[in-house]
This record gives C-alpha cells, structure tokens and sequence, in this order.
C-alpha cells in the first residue's frame, strides 16, 4: 500500500525468490495449516540463509544486511502471503539481536553463525508458574560456585523447548535484592543433565508450551550474558527489537488470504460465500481494520525510518494486530460451518484423517488454528499489560 | 407458575442431577468416554435410563414421563455444567424426538418405549454438507422399493450417530418440494457411518446412503413441521446445556482470579478484569432468563415459539464466544492448555457457538419470523 518504486522493485525481488525457492512440502503444510517438523524448517532456513534472508534484520557485521523497518515489513508480508512459514522469532528476532548488543566475543563467536545458519534452535525461559505477566517475581535461581551457576527452579509455556539446543533464561542470583535487581540472564545447553522438559498440549491439540524443569544444572559462568544481577535490561531489551513486526501485518494478510479462499470455494446452493451478505460484511470490515493497522504501522516505520524513536506508543500495534488475527480466524470457522466442528488428532498431524471424512483440508486445522491463535493476546505481553503501557506511559495516567 | 423459579419437581431434578454429576463424572468416567467409540458408554447411557433422564423427554403414551420443554432446560443446564458429552440433547431430546413427532403409533410403539429404557438409541441426521445448518436444505432422494423407500444422499455432523440403533433422516421423493422422514436401521446396506470426533470431545459421524433401505415415518401430515418441533426443542435443550457451560466456565474463572496474583495482589483486584467478570456473569443470567422464555413459549405453542426459540440461540451462540474467548483470556496461558478444567469448557463453549445452528443462522430466522408477523398484522 505504501510501497516506493525501490520497495516495489524489492517485493517483486522477494516474491519471486519465495515463489521459486519455498520447498513445495513446506508450502503444502504451511497452506493446509499444519506445525512443520524441525527438519521442513531448517531445508527452508537453509536457503534463505544461502540468499541473505534469514537474518535480514540483523547488523552487516553480524552476517546481516541491515535491512532497515520497511524492508522488513514488505520482506514478511511476502513471506506470509506466499505460504512461507512464520519463522521462530525467539531466534533469529530475540536472542540472535541481544548477544548481538550485550554478548562478549567469545558469545558472539560461539552462536551467532549457527543462529544466522538456521540451524541452531533456541527456546526462551522467562515464564514461571507463578510470575507470568508479572515477570520480576521469577524464583528460579543460580547460584555462583567457581566458574559456574547451579541453577534449580522450573520454567512454564516455554515454547518449542521439547526441539531447542539452547534455551535463554531469567534466573535469580540474588535473593534479597529488590525483585528486578537480583536477576541475571544465562545461556543454558538444553542436553545439561538435570534438565527435564515436559510438552504441555493445548486445547487446539498441538504441543507448543511446555515445563521445563531444572534440577542442579551446572551452567558456565561464561555463558553469563551481561553482568550478574543486570539481567533485567538484557531481558527487557527483547521487547524493544522488532516491536514494528509485533503489528504482525504479513500474518494478518495470510489469514486474510486464507479467509478468501474458504469464502470462494465454500458454496451454498451454487454461490459462493462472498455472494452472501454477512460473510461479504464481515470480510470487508476485517479487511478495513487490516488497513488500518497497516497505515498506523506505516506512521511508525517513517518515524523509524527519520531515526526517531517510536516510543511506548508502538504497544498500540501489537495490542491491534493480535486481535485481528484472532478475528480472522473466527471468520475462517464461521464461514467453515459445520465442517470446522470435526477434530481429527490424526490430520492435525498431517496423516490424512480428514480426507477420510471428506473435509477440506483447511476445515481440519481451522478450530485448532483458532484457539492456536487465541496466545496472540496473551504472550510477549498480555493486551492487558498493553493497555497498562498505553495508559501508563503515553497518557500519562 | 411463574416464568422464572423452579417448580418442585425442577428443583428436585436439578438436584438430583448435579449429585449424580458430580459423584459420576470423575477422571476415570471421563477417560472410560473418551476412549469409547461411540463417546458414551453402554453403562452410562444405562444409568440415564435409570434415573428417568431418557424417559424425561417422551410423552407418557409413548412411555416417557412427559417433561416440557421447560424440564428438558433444567436438566440440560446441569449435563453442561457438569460437562456431560453424552448424546443426551442428540437422541434423547433431538433421535426420539422425532420419531415422536413424525411417526405412526406402530412406529412410535416400536422404538419409544424402547428408548425411554435405553435399549435403543435414535439420532437425526439433521444436516447435509453445504446446507449451513439449515435442515430444510435436503437433496438426499427416496425413491419406493417394495413396500419400503431407498435413501440416497449424504449427511453430515448427525450427532449421536455412532452406536445409535437407528437413523431417522430427510429426504425428497420424486417430484414432492417438501421433505419427507424416514427410518434407517444402523448397519442397514447401503448406509456408510463414519464416526469423528468433534472439537468438544464428543462424537458423530458423517453418513452417506447409497440406496439405504428406509421406513417412512408417516405420523405426521406435515413432516417439515414435526422436523422443526422437534429441532427447536433440541435447540432449546442445547442452550441450555450450553448456558451450564458458560456458568461453569464463569465460576471456574471467578475463582481463579480470586486466587492468583500477580504484582502483589490478586488479580481480582483490578477493575477492568472485574468488570469483565460482570459482563460474564450477566450474560449466563440474561441467557438463562431468555432460553427459559422461550421454553415456556414454546410448551404453549411451538409453532408461535420459533422467533423466542430463534433469538435464543441467536444470543447463546454469541454469548458462548464471548464467554470462551474471555474465559481463555483471563486464565493466561493456562486457559490455553487441554489438562487444566478450563480448556474443556472452552471447546465445548467453542463447538456449541455452531452446534444446532450459528447465530447467523438464528438471526435469519428472528428475521423472518418478524417479517412474518409484520405481514400478518
Ligand atoms: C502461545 C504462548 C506462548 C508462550 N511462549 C512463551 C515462551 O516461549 N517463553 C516464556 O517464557 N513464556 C511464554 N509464554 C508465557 C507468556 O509470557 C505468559 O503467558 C504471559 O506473560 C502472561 O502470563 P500468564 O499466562 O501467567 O497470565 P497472568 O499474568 O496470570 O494473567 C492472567 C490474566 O490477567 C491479566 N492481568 C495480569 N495482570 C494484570 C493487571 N495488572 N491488570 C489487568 N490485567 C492483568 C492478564 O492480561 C491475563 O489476561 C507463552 C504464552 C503463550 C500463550
Ligand atoms: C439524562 C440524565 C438525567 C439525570 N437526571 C438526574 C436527576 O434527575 N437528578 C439528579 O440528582 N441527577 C441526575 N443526573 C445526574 C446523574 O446522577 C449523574 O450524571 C451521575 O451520578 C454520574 O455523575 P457525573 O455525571 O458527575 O459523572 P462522574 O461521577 O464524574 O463520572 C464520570 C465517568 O466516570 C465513571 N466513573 C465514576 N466513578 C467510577 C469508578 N469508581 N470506576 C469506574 N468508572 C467510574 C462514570 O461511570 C462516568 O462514565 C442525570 C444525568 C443524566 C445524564
């Protein structure tokens, strides 16, 4: 929508290298709704990597490109709108920028080629059972004994820590500092003995989170990021990285994409779905929300783009832009009717259930991908806790 | 009688269920359903006969103990406060329902006795793909064979159907508009079930006739009236199951906000999630008052209780969404997970938003019915 001609030329660049490149098996399960296995992803990370596409975003010196906010924008609305998948953004968007900014030389020298390579998986370990959005509370600790931490606590919803190598983590290290004082940020090998990790499944069937529990793991001192006791700001720090891409506008226009394709194939007495008032309606006012959030997000990328900073005020996009998903994938039930309500464990996995009933294929994934979507509002910051920001820090309240 | 209070004997069934409920419906029940093809096993759908639960619905010349639509409502609000996933509202309300409403006294005599003693399960298959909910979209043909009729075509979302002893279906005979009824035996040739689940945890089965032996159930002179009966007060037994969930849900979250905390206090304690509490709990209350409305409509005068009926689920399918989505999102992650009590009744809060008709679905007929009465007056 708000394209230059040098960003025209740059989507039509990256929509026909994701056209031409996207393995078919990926795009396949990517368009039928499914979770990839780690072995789709990493032949898909490896030929991004090989075109400077994995890690666009990062700093040249750091095997970068150092692509700036609306690159980045138009580079994920073509991944998403072509049926790429949603790269792990605890990776390449979390860890990868803060050993960047707040690892020492021998971090940077051990991680980041494997990070920019794709094949290194990492996983993050802030939530705790009892302080979610309430995160300075966390009570797992470290204690220092020689040149390494002993760390004994569990860690909660840590997505993807039954596939990661390595898993970053907010531990205690000291117990009677003011809550946010006494936390330090480790890098911990997941194959440490000790470690014990425990898939939790959801009620959209898939076994994104799970508990990660932690019994003497003896952790190197050197892989301390930052110094001890100040892990707060390299934790925090996260949340400043990439909050233009929390407005998810690629991600709102690949539900969009698959909202009209159910709308045009799904027919009753010989039309379609979008010759039907309400689905029309409804297709079109989400349609006017997702120009909104994408105009306001454009408002912000200029900002960054003229090297101001984009404030507190930028939570009003990820507050947005994970609603609209979730609407999205209602729509795509709704429209779906009666053949969303079937749930087949088996086709969620990709085994051919739902063929068997004569579903279409995205029938099979829509429920679970609308309950899936249903963690949009509630990690990386709650919408409550965007408000909170919003009220606090920008109105002043 | 008043409108809104239980009668004795309600308020003798509520109680009398909830105990059975709570005693019964334990980890092992759950699993034992869970595990069984048919999503109920034959000694629990035994201990509902027992109590009366399958007798409730029929007339008591059909054997049954002649509960109104008003009764159906008390006892479903516990099936879905307890998160029963039986058949109840699919066979015993909805199956039978039918079958009483359609058949002739030899059919009737045939199967409702039976079904009140819980031999025998009866589903409907009400829907057909593509028909959005509508069950008067029927493209399924009969055509006569002997002295019975063949069935060709295909159903889907028939509730209840894995198990059940019969299927009672619509379909078109040659060159009639309106839909006829008719009966097919389970395991007849020519009628292929294929049983799924659905995203609540309970079962169906998408069935396809092809020249499946059937019975006409001719009781009725207008069969499309008997269908919609039928349906209606399946519709309004469903909404109040479903109004049960939403109570559930809303208590089990009220809980958990009174208890967890995060920054020093309770989560309770902040007014933008305690008014989201109150917009819950008022929802269940106006749901409950509007399906209880409508009940009663409907035991005067079905055929004048379509728009209440309509608006009912028109207003529970919302409300449901809105419960489930706020349910999830007031838990936090924890909502999102299949193990904790939660997540169960936000699925079946999810799949009743659908079931029995969407709110889309209802609103078209609030609409028409009032297009109607302004026509008439
Ligand atoms: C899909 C998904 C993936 C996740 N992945 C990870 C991961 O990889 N690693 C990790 O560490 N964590 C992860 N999380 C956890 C996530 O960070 C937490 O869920 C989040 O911080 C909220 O915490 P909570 O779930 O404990 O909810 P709580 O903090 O208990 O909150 C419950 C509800 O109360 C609201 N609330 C809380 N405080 C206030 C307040 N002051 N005012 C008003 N409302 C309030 C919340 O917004 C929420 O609606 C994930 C979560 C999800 C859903
Ligand atoms: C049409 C009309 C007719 C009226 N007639 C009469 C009359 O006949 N006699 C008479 O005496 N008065 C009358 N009133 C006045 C009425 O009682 C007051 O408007 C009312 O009490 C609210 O007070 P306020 O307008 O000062 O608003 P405020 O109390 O200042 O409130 C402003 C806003 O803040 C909200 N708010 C206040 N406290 C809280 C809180 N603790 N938490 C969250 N939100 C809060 C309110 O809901 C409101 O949205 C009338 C008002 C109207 C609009």
């Amino acid at each position: 929508m708000f394209d230059t001609p040098e960003l025209a030329a740059f989507r039509a660049q990256v929509r026909a290298f994701v056209r031409a490149e996207l393995p078919d098996d990926v795009r396949a399960t990517v368009r039928a709704g499914r979770q990839l296995a780690r072995e789709q992803y990493e032949r898909w990370h490896a030929r991004l990597a090989a075109r400077g596409y994995l890690v666009p975003h990062w700093p040249v010196e750091a095997g970068g490109q150092g692509w700036g906010a609306a690159q980045r924008l138009v580079f994920d609305e073509e991944m998403c709108t072509n049926d790429a998948p949603e790269l792990n953004s605890i990776t390449f968007d979390m860890i990868g920028p803060v050993l960047i900014r707040y690892g020492d030389a021998a971090q940077k020298a051990a991680f980041l080629p494997a990070i920019a390579a794709g094949t290194q998986w990492w996983c993050q370990g802030y939530s705790e059972p009892n302080a979610g959005s309430d995160l300075a509370s966390l009570k797992t600790r470290a204690e220092r004994r020689g040149d390494r931490y002993v760390v004994n606590g569990s860690k909660i919803w840590t997505s993807g820590a039954q596939y990661a190598d390595w898993m970053f983590c907010l531990v205690r290290t000291d117990a009677e500092a003011k809550a946010q004082e006494g936390i330090s940020f480790l890098l911990i090998d997941m194959k440490t003995p000790g470690i014990t990790v425990r898939p939790i499944r959801g009620i959209h069937g898939w076994e994104v989170f799970n508990e990660v529990f932690l019994d003497d793991v003896a952790v190197p001192a050197a892989n301390l990021v930052g110094q001890e006791n100040r892990g707060w700001t390299v934790a925090k720090s996260l949340l400043e990285f990439e909050r233009l891409k929390l407005a998810r506008v690629g991600e709102n226009k690949r539900r969009m994409a698959r909202a009209r394709e159910i709308g045009m194939r799904a027919t009753a007495d010989g039309a379609t779905l979008f010759d039907q008032s309400w689905f029309r309606k409804r297709f079109a006012a989400l349609e006017v929300r997702l120009l909104a959030l994408e105009a306001n997000a454009a408002r912000f990328v200029e900002r960054a783009a003229h090297g101001e900073p984009v404030g507190a005020e930028v939570s009003m996009l990820k507050l947005r832009g994970s609603q609209l998903i979730q609407l999205w994938e209602q729509l795509a039930v709704d429209a779906l009717g009666a053949a969303a309500l079937a749930f087949d464990p088996a086709a969620l996995h990709g085994d051919g259930g739902a063929d068997a009933l004569g579903l279409p294929e995205l029938a099979a994934t829509a429920s679970s991908r609308r309950f899936l979507s249903r963690g949009y509002t509630i990690a990386g910051g709650s919408s409550e806790i965007q408000h909170n920001i919003i009220a606090k820090q920008v109105l002043g309240l | 009688m008043s409108l809104f209070t239980l009668d004795e004997n309600q308020t003798m069934l509520a109680d009398s269920a909830r105990r059975f409920i709570e005693r019964a419906e334990d980890d092992g029940a759950r699993a034992a359903r869970d595990a069984h093809a048919h999503g109920c096993t034959p000694e629990r759908w035994r201990a509902f006969a027992d109590l009366g639960w399958l007798a409730l619905p029929l007339a008591e010349a059909d054997e049954g103990l002649g509960g109104s639509a008003a009764d159906l409502c008390v006892l479903a609000e516990e099936f879905g406060r307890g998160n029963l996933l039986e058949p109840w509202v699919a066979c015993a309300v909805l199956g039978a329902g039918v079958l009483a409403e359609a058949g002739t006294a030899a059919q009737r005599a045939r199967w409702l006795p039976a079904a009140a003693r819980g031999d025998r399960r009866i589903a409907f298959a009400a829907w057909e793909p593509g028909a959005r909910f509508d069950p008067a979209r029927v493209e399924t043909r009969a055509v006569a064979a002997g002295s019975g009729f063949r069935l060709t075509g295909v159903k889907e979302l028939v509730l209840g159907a894995p198990g059940a002893d019969a299927l009672v279906a619509a379909a078109r005979l040659p060159g009639d508009e309106a839909p006829a009824l008719f009966l097919v035996e389970a395991g007849a040739a020519g009628c292929r079930t294929t049983a799924h689940g659905l995203i609540d945890g309970s079962r169906a089965a998408r069935v396809a006739f092809d020249g499946a032996p059937a019975e006409r159930l001719d009781g009725a002179p207008d069969a499309r009236a008997a269908l919609w009966r039928a349906l209606d007060r399946a519709t309004l037994a469903h909404c109040a199951e479903t109004i049960g969930a939403m109570a559930r849900a809303f208590e089990v979250t009220l809980d958990y906000l009174k208890t967890r905390k995060q920054f020093g206090r309770v989560l309770a304690g902040n007014q933008v999630l305690q008014h989201r509490l109150v917009d819950c709990f008022v929802a269940v209350e106006e749901a409950r008052a509007l399906t209880r409305a409508a009940a009663q409509a409907f035991g005067a005068d079905p055929a004048a209780a379509v728009r209440q009926v309509a608006a009912a689920k028109a207003f529970v399918a919302d409300a449901a969404r809105d419960a489930w989505q706020e349910a999830v999102q007031m838990h936090g992650a924890i909502g999102m997970t299949d193990e904790y009590v939660i997540g169960r009744y936000v699925k079946r809060l999810a799949a009743a938003q659908a079931l029995y008709g969407d709110a889309d679905f209802h609103l078209e007929r609030v609409a028409a019915a009032g297009a109607a009465m302004r026509a008439a007056a």
